[in-house]
């Protein structure tokens, strides 16, 4: 039994209130008698050596106790508490996150739920309607709805099976769909059976008939919770790895850290760690290619107590050194300043073409326009300088401004990171208003119109620098080659990840792909699948989502009449968020309301209604008392 | 002839009838001052004889025994009992205690006692008590002053306080000879023993019914009341559980004890009377067992 509202047992302080009343003696029913003489006797004798009234049992006072206790055990809303469920439509959702895979349920936490989601797959009523969410990397609908609990059961066989992802959850995520799949709360449950670990973003108000069953003891783990390789940009053939440890539980732990490269080691020493520390331990690289791996093996705890590290998923990490391919770029009508900036890079790969030279598509990374564009905006990747009248990315007002001068910029954004424009000097300038779905990363003053705009559709990714670069001192400037390469790097496909391509377990990969272009997937486990990239969504790359597996995949990208394009990346936890396991004892929800953990579905049966009946089913036996009391006593 | 009963709402006419074949029996000879029925401690002209003595001169020839002369040759002259009449002092608390649950046994009772009383040929006389004398009625002689006496009892308000020792002494001072018949509660605090020890020392004769309401000898249990003393407005709220009902009769028994105990010593008839004994039931059963009241022949 449990009380739904214990606030209400206050009123239980209106017990002592009664006995006190009791006892303060109110005056009876008068009665004129012929002397008192005899009774104040006798009450004297009886009164003689007790210095207080007597506790007399009363019907009366016995009753109203009653009353008192049943109304405020009302209040307190009291409940049957009983396993199972009473829905007909339910929906399971499983937390498949990677502190799921914590060593200390049987043997992880995911089987325990999973045995949990089973046992209230058999206290669910007959006939009822399950469905099975598992709330990983993405939220799945595992099950649709059915009424065959063996397929239910199938399913999480198939997800004991995968194990968890190693990546974060959104149990946000997962509880809208399921809140969506249950409809009205009235006419189905959810069951949501998780640790509640690391848990930050605003749970959705339910509206009732959720449970909450909770997995997990422990919180000691020791995780590598960064592993990447950090290149300066200036320093081409210098490199770092940084490994950071932390230790995201309660108590001290320690472990033994080993970096390799290639199988080869690195760095292998003790770390020690007090509780909430963590260790940064940073290598120089000088391999231009190859794998880092880097593993934790729990050692026993500083102090002399056992070797402790419940989730395995954070104790290796993997970073790929990928060979330095160049950039390619496509020149269309650039101007020999444009031309000698780029070819100072030796990163970049040019194939300059006259202003007429544009047949329509081409292989390169990135296409530079300057001075000309297509009547309509090409697939792929662009960049766009001085666009003339008449093209699809800019509309001329006819309007020319005089020596305006940058008035805002974007610092945070990375094609103008690092860069100052606010002393850069121009002449006269056209106004323009942009099109499509540009938005202005760098503004003249006033009514200037923009300097700079990016775009990012679906189809094709794009940077316009407005005037004509000659009408400016910005070739003559340090920032004008700086911005040239910012902007190819925000254009290229894969450009953000830098040489290593490290990714955190979920973390999309994009390939250079056209649609059509089949992709061979070997995932760390060995397996080894086929897929074809769609054209629905390809902006000259391919978004490679499935990322979960912990380790090394390599994507093949074969494409008739071209060379196979082979990519290598490395996927690990490295999420200091989901390496800290504290399971909770209770989810927030929107006003003030909670999910506690639960160790099953439990069945609320309230009954609190009974209870207010045979209060007042008392009452009117204490009233109907004090009636007949008072009867007699006339 | 006989004369009719008195009309009266007190006592029931059927009751009356009955009454008239007692008599209050008195043990001993009574000490009367006039002629009566009685047969008493006095000889004089009476018809029952008694004894004989030394004729002295001046006594009445009439009684000259004139077979003892003619035998013995000396004169002896012939003693009879003078029968004389009876005085009975009905005296009745009419304090308000008895107002509670047994005025009118009260009034019943002493009408039924005077009524006989005046039946028997005795002189009556009612007093009232409260703090002190309050109403005297008598002395009254014969049947046809019984209307008189149950009028005056019909007439007694049971109000005020008791002051017993007080009003006893008044009526002692009234009642010299006789017998008092003293119907009260006995619920004062004081004078209860010193009101018998002034009858006692009067040498009169005196029944004492000790007259209590059946919620007095016996109240209910489990009751919470607040109780008002009817003399003083005195209020005592408690509630009427075992012990305190058990601690009320151990004082009722003190109270009746210390009574009994009185009226032995002093040679009384103590009687304890409950309100709701039917008055006949209580003079035919109760009275007549103690001797009180005996049957005519």
């Amino acid at each position: 039994m449990e009380l739904l509202q214990p606030l209400g047992l206050v009123a239980l302080v209106t017990l002592p209130a009664i006995v006190a009343l009791y006892f303060l003696r109110q005056r009876q029913q008068p009665r004129r008698v012929g002397s008192l003489m005899l009774w104040a006797k006798a009450r004297q004798q009886i009164l003689r050596g007790r210095p207080w009234e007597r506790f007399r049992p009363s019907w009366l006072l016995l009753l109203q106790l009653l009353v008192a206790a049943a109304i405020a055990a009302t209040l307190a809303r009291p409940a049957c508490v009983a396993e199972g469920v009473e829905s007909e439509r339910l929906v399971i959702v499983l937390d498949a996150s990677a502190s799921m895979g914590a060593l200390d349920g049987a043997p992880r936490r995911l089987d325990v739920a999973i045995e949990r989601a089973e046992a209230t797959l058999e206290t669910a009523p007959e006939g009822s309607e399950v469905a099975l969410l598992s709330a990983g990397r993405l939220t799945r609908v595992v099950e649709p709805f059915t009424t065959d609990r063996g397929k239910v059961r199938q399913a999480l066989a198939a997800l004991r099976e995968r194990g968890p992802d190693a990546t974060a959850a959104s149990l946000k995520e997962a509880l809208l769909l399921a809140m969506q799949l249950r409809g009205d709360p009235q006419e189905g449950r959810i069951v949501l059976i998780s640790d509640g670990a690391n848990l930050t973003e605003r749970l959705p108000a339910t509206g009732g008939n959720t449970d909450f069953i909770g997995v997990g003891e422990g919180d000691a783990n020791l995780g590598i919770v960064t592993f990447e390789l950090r290149r300066a940009p200036s320093q081409r053939f210098s490199a770092a790895v940084v490994t950071v440890v932390a230790n995201t539980g309660s108590a001290p732990l320690a472990a033994h850290l080993r970096v390799e490269l290639d199988g080869a080691p690195l760095e292998a020493h003790r770390v020690e760690l007090a509780p909430g520390a963590t260790r940064t331990v940073t290598l120089p690289v000088t391999a231009d290619q190859g794998v880092l791996h880097a593993t934790l093996e729990a050692l026993p705890a500083p102090g002399g107590g056992e070797a402790r590290d419940l989730l395995p998923l954070d104790d290796e990490a993997w970073a790929v050194i990928a060979p330095d391919r160049p950039l390619r770029v496509l020149t269309v009508g650039a101007n020999p300043l444009t031309l000698r900036a780029l070819q100072a890079n030796p990163r970049l790969e040019i194939e300059p073409r006259p202003a007429d030279g544009w047949t329509g598509s081409s292989d390169a990374d990135v296409v530079l326009f300057e001075g000309t564009f297509p009547a309509t905006i090409p697939q792929g990747r662009f960049l766009a300088i001085a666009p003339p009248p008449g093209n699809p990315l800019l509309d001329y007002s006819g309007e020319e401004v005089q020596a305006p001068r940058i008035a805002s910029w974007d610092r945070g954004h990375p094609i103008l990171y690092g860069l100052e424009l606010g002393d850069l000097r121009f002449g006269a300038v056209p106004r323009v208003v942009p099109q499509n779905a540009f938005s202005p990363l760098a503004e003249f003053q006033g009514q200037g119109g923009p300097f700079l705009l990016a775009a990012r559709t679906p189809g094709w990714r794009g940077v316009v620098i407005t005037p004509p670069l000659l009408a400016s001192d910005l070739p003559l400037r340090v920032a004008f080659p700086v911005l040239l390469y910012n902007a190819l790097g925000w254009l290229s496909p894969g450009g953000e990840q830098g040489a290593a391509l490290t990714l955190k377990a979920g973390e999309p990969l994009t390939l250079p792909a056209l649609p059509g272009d089949q992709v061979q997937i070997k995932r760390p486990s060995g397996e080894v699948e086929r897929a074809e990239v769609q054209t629905a969504g390809s902006d000259g790359a391919w978004l490679f989502t499935d990322t979960r597996q912990l380790g090394l995949t390599t994507l093949t990208r074969s494409r008739p009449g071209s060379e196979d394009l082979t990519l290598t990346f490395a996927s690990s936890l490295v999420d200091r968020e989901e390496s800290s396991i504290l399971p909770v004892a209770a989810l927030e929800l929107p006003g003030g309301g909670e999910l506690r953990a639960q160790d099953r579905v439990a069945r609320v049966e309230p009954f609190d209604a009974p209870l207010l009946a045979g209060a007042l089913l008392l009452l009117g036996l204490e009233w109907a008392l004090f009636l007949y009391r008072q009867r007699r006593q006339a | 002839m006989t004369q009719p009963e008195p009309a009266t709402s007190l006592l029931e006419p059927d009751f009356l009838r009955m009454l008239e074949r007692l008599t209050l029996q008195l043990q001993g000879r009574i000490r009367g001052t006039r002629q009566g029925e009685r047969r008493s401690t006095r000889r004089g002209t009476g018809v029952e004889f008694e004894d004989h003595r030394a004729y002295a001169v001046g006594d009445d020839l009439r009684h000259l025994d004139w077979h003892l002369m003619a035998r013995l040759d000396a004169l002896f002259v012939r003693l009879f009992q003078e029968p004389q009449e009876h005085e009975i002092h009905l005296v009745l608390d009419a304090s308000a205690s008895m107002g509670c649950g047994k005025g009118r046994f009260a009034q019943q009772l002493a009408g039924a006692l005077a009524y006989v009383a005046l039946c028997a040929g005795d002189r009556v006389g009612i007093y009232a008590l409260r703090d002190r004398l309050d109403g005297v009625v008598g002395p009254l002689r014969g049947k046809q002053a019984a209307p008189r006496a149950l009028d005056f009892l019909e007439r007694v308000a049971f109000a005020g306080e008791t002051d017993l020792e007080r009003a006893v002494r008044e009526v002692a001072a009234t009642a010299k000879r006789g017998t008092v018949v003293l119907i009260s509660d006995f619920l004062t605090p004081a004078g209860r023993v010193e009101a018998l020890r002034t009858l006692a020392a009067r040498r009169l004769r005196v029944i004492v019914l000790h007259t209590l309401a059946p919620e007095e000898r016996s109240p209910r249990l489990g009751e919470e009341v607040t109780l008002i003393d009817a003399e003083s407005g005195e209020e005592l709220t408690l509630t009427i559980d075992k012990a305190s009902l058990a601690a009320y009769h151990a004082q009722l028994n003190l109270l009746t004890a210390e009574l009994a105990q009185a009226c032995k010593g002093y040679g009384f008839t103590f009687i304890p009377v409950t309100s709701s004994t039917p008055v006949a039931e209580l003079i035919l059963g109760d009275l007549r067992r103690a001797g009180a009241v005996a049957t005519l022949h």
